[in-house]
């Protein structure tokens, strides 16, 4: 019962956030989803990293970890890191344009900066539809969680509807006061259940040098770069090294998240504290994951994933069991919740704002909004608990390369005043369509030359980006209007 | 500190960086420990360790705020 003690004890903590949050929280949209552009630097950089990690960073990198080696670590670790110089490049630009335009979703500011809402409503069409199997994930994790923690006292299906629950409160009453706010609470849970099951586990194991070279002789491959499946090529390497670059801030998630800075000292301290953070937090798993082979042999395909709790309930009781699922549950809460907000914004002021109910009174917009959020949850619920999902197990899986597909219109909005819309709109088609007929092999995996298909299908859609717009007639003169506010460095 | 203002100079470290991400000099074809750890994840934590000295300096020399 100590499990579901502290269970208990955190969903409690997250529902009296959520309810202050709603006591600090103004009555507009801007507030309800963007706090009104007030996080200081300790909760934007606690909000950015844990809306980051998902429930794969608590159980998906120690499953990699067991499968490939410490090879690992380079890719998620420093690849990550890397997402901090993005930060600057995007991140700052979006925050300006935020603030001296009152933007509040990214395909607000794609839509504005080219006047089109033809790509306004591509822009969000593309995110929301593959954020939404994304998002189902989060249900997934928790109920199985949750199950796994209760021993099925709390069947799968319960767990989820739990889950769904506590985050639909807080996100409801607060908006992205109470969802920041939470998120420094989960990001310092993180924090203690990772390092608590390391050091348990690592004195369990008599320490890091003789338990690594004990595998080491019995498995020199898990220490090599190609990975014990030969899965790191130099090709793939390099994919996945600027893949996150790429990607992340594409999620919706992360990117509104620069719009409810402050100030860009917020944004500088958060790039700051990026590259430290993915020390300390994905250390653990890979070392832990790695080391597993040696304690829990054999663990094939998806099984690969309980090889942290397998480790930590050899080497400890229930206490730290509980921390642990705790702090799984931080995760996936943290990032599930952002999903949400970042999606209602999108689908409340570029939908229903702008093409429903142009006279919409921002008392209504942040009634919609809330509406949204209770709709897409449940939405996300009923794809956790449908047993047919694989249309939705295929987008999540694709979610990363879908996203990274928008990086070249985002960085030609922030950046080149040549770019225009209609070239943006067939970067966008051209490189989803390419991506469906890699995908179903269509176009030849060969012609990705070793690389994973983000690399290819982001270097096509950026080539017919440019040269469209090069054949195209820019509005410069708006161009120069609209990114005025981020032209000094 | 003249590079420090230099939009191209910090193109240039980040991108360095980046390139030793990629492990030019082979670091994963030595298995032996150090700190008990393998010597490919200490080089690891070592370039995430050098890009947030880079932060620093870039927050500080470059990263003017509006």
């Amino acid at each position: 019962m100590i499990e579901l003690a502290v269970v208990a004890v955190y969903l409690l903590a997250l529902l009296a956030i959520g309810y202050w949050g709603y006591r600090k929280s103004g009555k507009t949209p801007e507030d309800y989803f963007v706090a009104n552009r007030s996080l200081g630097k300790v909760v934007l950089f606690f909000t950015l990293a844990a809306t980051n990690f998902s429930a794969f960073f608590f159980f998906g990198f120690a499953g990699a970890a067991y499968t490939h080696g410490y090879s690992y670590y380079g890719i998620m670790a420093f690849g990550t890191a890397f997402i901090a110089v993005m930060f600057y490049v995007l991140g700052r630009r979006i925050w300006r344009l935020g603030k001296a335009y009152r933007l509040i979703t990214p395909s607000e500011l794609v839509g504005e900066r080219f006047k089109s809402d033809g790509l306004r409503v591509l822009f969000l069409a593309v995110m929301v539809l593959f954020t939404i199997p994304y998002l189902a994930t989060q249900p997934i994790g928790g109920g199985i969680a949750l199950s796994k923690l209760t021993d099925g006292l709390i069947p799968f299906e319960t767990g989820a509807v739990i889950i769904t629950i506590a985050i639909l409160f807080y996100v409801l009453l607060g908006g992205m006061r109470s969802d920041a706010w939470t998120d420094v609470l989960q990001g310092v849970i993180m924090i203690i259940a990772m390092l608590s099951a390391f050091g348990i586990v690592l004195s369990g194991l008599g320490g890091l040098e003789p338990a690594n070279q004990q595998l080491l002789e019995q498995r020199p491959e898990l220490f090599s770069r190609p990975g014990a499946s030969n899965f790191f090529t130099p090709q793939i390497w390099f994919s996945f090294m600027i893949l996150w670059s790429l990607a992340n801030l594409m999620f919706p998630q992360l990117f509104v998240r620069f719009y409810a800075a402050k100030d860009e000292n917020a944004i500088k301290w958060s790039a700051l504290l990026y590259p430290i953070i993915t020390i300390i937090l994905f250390t653990p798993p890979i070392i832990l994951g790695v080391l597993g082979n040696q304690y829990v042999p054999g663990l094939l395909g998806k099984e690969a994933d309980q090889i942290l709790p397998k480790m930590v309930s050899l080497f400890s009781g229930p206490l730290l069991a509980a921390i642990l699922m705790t702090g799984s549950f931080a995760a996936l809460m943290s990032t599930a919740d952002s999903q949400l907000l970042a999606m209602s914004s999108m689908l409340t002021r570029d939908v229903y704002a702008r093409f429903i109910n142009r006279q919409a009174s921002q008392r209504k917009q942040l009634l919609v909004g809330r509406l949204l959020v209770a709709v897409l949850a449940l939405v996300g619920l009923a794809v956790a608990l449908t047993p047919q999902v694989s249309i939705f197990e295929l987008l999540a899986s694709t979610t990363f390369t879908g996203l990274a597909i928008l990086f070249p219109t985002a960085f030609a909005a922030l950046y080149w005043k040549k770019a225009t819309a209609n070239a943006c709109i067939l970067s966008i088609v051209s490189g989803e369509l390419a991506y469906l007929a890699f995908y179903f092999g269509l176009i030849p995996k060969e012609l990705a030359f070793g690389f994973l298909p983000a690399i290819p299908l982001v270097a096509f859609s950026s080539f017919v980006l440019i040269v469209a717009s090069l054949l195209g007639k820019p509005d410069q003169r708006h161009a120069e209007n609209f990114l005025a506010p981020v032209e000094n460095k | 500190m003249p590079f420090g203002k230099s939009k191209i100079f910090w193109a240039l470290v980040f991108a360095a960086t980046f390139i030793l991400a990629l492990d030019p000099f082979g670091r994963h074809l030595d298995q032996t420990l150090a700190f008990g750890l393998p010597q490919a994840v200490i080089y690891y934590v070592a370039l995430q360790l050098l890009l947030f000295i880079e932060l620093l300096a870039f927050s500080r020399l470059y990263w003017r705020q509006a």
